[in-house]
């Protein structure tokens, strides 16, 4: 056989592998979940209309008319309905947004998700299946995100401190934001913003490291609850975080060393070999 | 995004400007109190965005004041009168 032959094969095989659990409708409900409760924020109070203006103005149907669609795509997806055809018109309507309202980097990963979970149930010629390769494409996605966002950190204004070290005392001077004092008194010093920043950008790289690599489930949990924990805290971003927490928590397999392990505790343990005599 | 040195400032107006009906003192009493905000890169940005807010003074004696955090780890205040 060819290696060209062999290598459609092996794809044929990937693009037709059904996935080993329920992870990914679990991920599919869940980001639509928390995507759903921004969108409904954003029609009811016209957040991102006011994100592009301040000022009173005339609503801009067209904004509305696309909250319409994610706020309706995004109910289906969270009930399980037609996946296919709300996924497809979610991540449309999320594109649109970001390419000609408002070009926010959460809106474009979003329309990406979008896209691959609309097919998390087969797409519209297989409907009722787990397609293994969804499932992959987003790890690889998340997997990228990290990397890229940690390596696009590496510069000196980054690194300095000064994007956190404004970013907080904005939320403080702006919002009153609730900092306990020692928290806020230490953000409030350039060289530890700098550290926190260096850590962050370090701990992003890891985790593209283990969503590239799959493993291991643990530590994988755990980075991103501390990037997505300290982003929603300290930063003021908390759909982001919450679905960046999810995919991370839902999607990276369980390793079998850790299956195994849970195994071995819920069993009885082994008799020693001196108490046989 | 993460690679520019950016600005961010509070802006207030004292006494409030009206909109619609209703008093703001502050840029933060028109946005969403978590995750949504209306931001700049430039505290010149800023600036530009409460003089524009003067436009609904109810006094001529109107002052807005910013305080601006920059990247380099400064913190200034400053205040200007409405015209």
């Amino acid at each position: 056989m060819s290696p060209v032959s062999l290598a459609i094969e092996r794809i044929s095989q990937w693009v037709g592998a059904e996935d080993a659990d329920q992870s990914l409708a679990t991920f599919r409900r869940v980001f639509a979940g928390v995507w759903l409760l921004y969108d409904a924020i954003d029609l009811v109070w016209g957040t991102t209309e006011r994100s592009l203006s301040w000022f009173p103005h005339a609503r801009d149907w067209r904004l509305a008319a696309l909250q319409v669609v994610l706020v309706a795509s995004g109910l289906m997806l969270v009930v399980g309905k037609r996946i296919w055809m709300f996924g497809m018109a979610a991540a449309a309507a999320r594109a649109t947004e970001a390419l000609e309202m408002f070009p926010l980097n959460d809106f474009y990963f979003c329309s990406i998700v979008y896209a691959l979970i609309a097919h998390s149930g087969g797409g519209p010629f297989a409907e009722g299946r787990r397609p293994k390769w969804v499932h992959d494409a987003l790890l690889v996605e998340f997997a990228w995100v990290y990397l890229a966002t940690g390596v696009l950190k590496l510069n000196r204004d980054w690194l300095s401190g000064g994007h956190l070290f404004v970013r907080t005392q904005y939320l403080v001077q702006s919002q009153d934001w609730p900092f306990p004092l020692p928290v806020e008194r230490a953000l409030r010093s350039l060289p530890i913003d700098g550290v926190l920043a260096t850590v962050g950008a370090a701990l992003e790289i890891l985790l593209s490291g283990v969503m590239f690599a799959r493993r291991p489930y643990r530590l994988g949990v755990t980075l991103a609850v501390a990037i997505h924990g300290a982003g929603a805290l300290i930063t003021n971003v908390w759909f982001f975080s919450a679905s960046m927490i999810a995919g991370v928590a839902l999607l990276l397999p369980r390793t079998h060393r850790a299956k195994s392990l849970t195994d071995s505790r819920l069993r009885p343990p082994p008799r020693a070999a001196s108490d046989d005599g | 995004m993460f690679a520019i040195r950016i600005d961010r400032c509070s802006i207030r107006w004292d006494p409030p400007i009206e909109i619609a009906g209703a008093r703001v003192s502050r840029w933060h009493d028109r946005t969403f109190p978590i995750e949504f905000d209306t931001v700049y890169d430039r505290a010149q940005a800023y600036e530009g965005a409460a003089r524009l807010g003067c436009a609904f003074r109810t006094t001529h004696k109107t002052v807005f004041n910013l305080v601006c955090v920059h990247g380099d780890g400064l913190i200034d205040e400053s205040s200007f009168a409405c015209h």
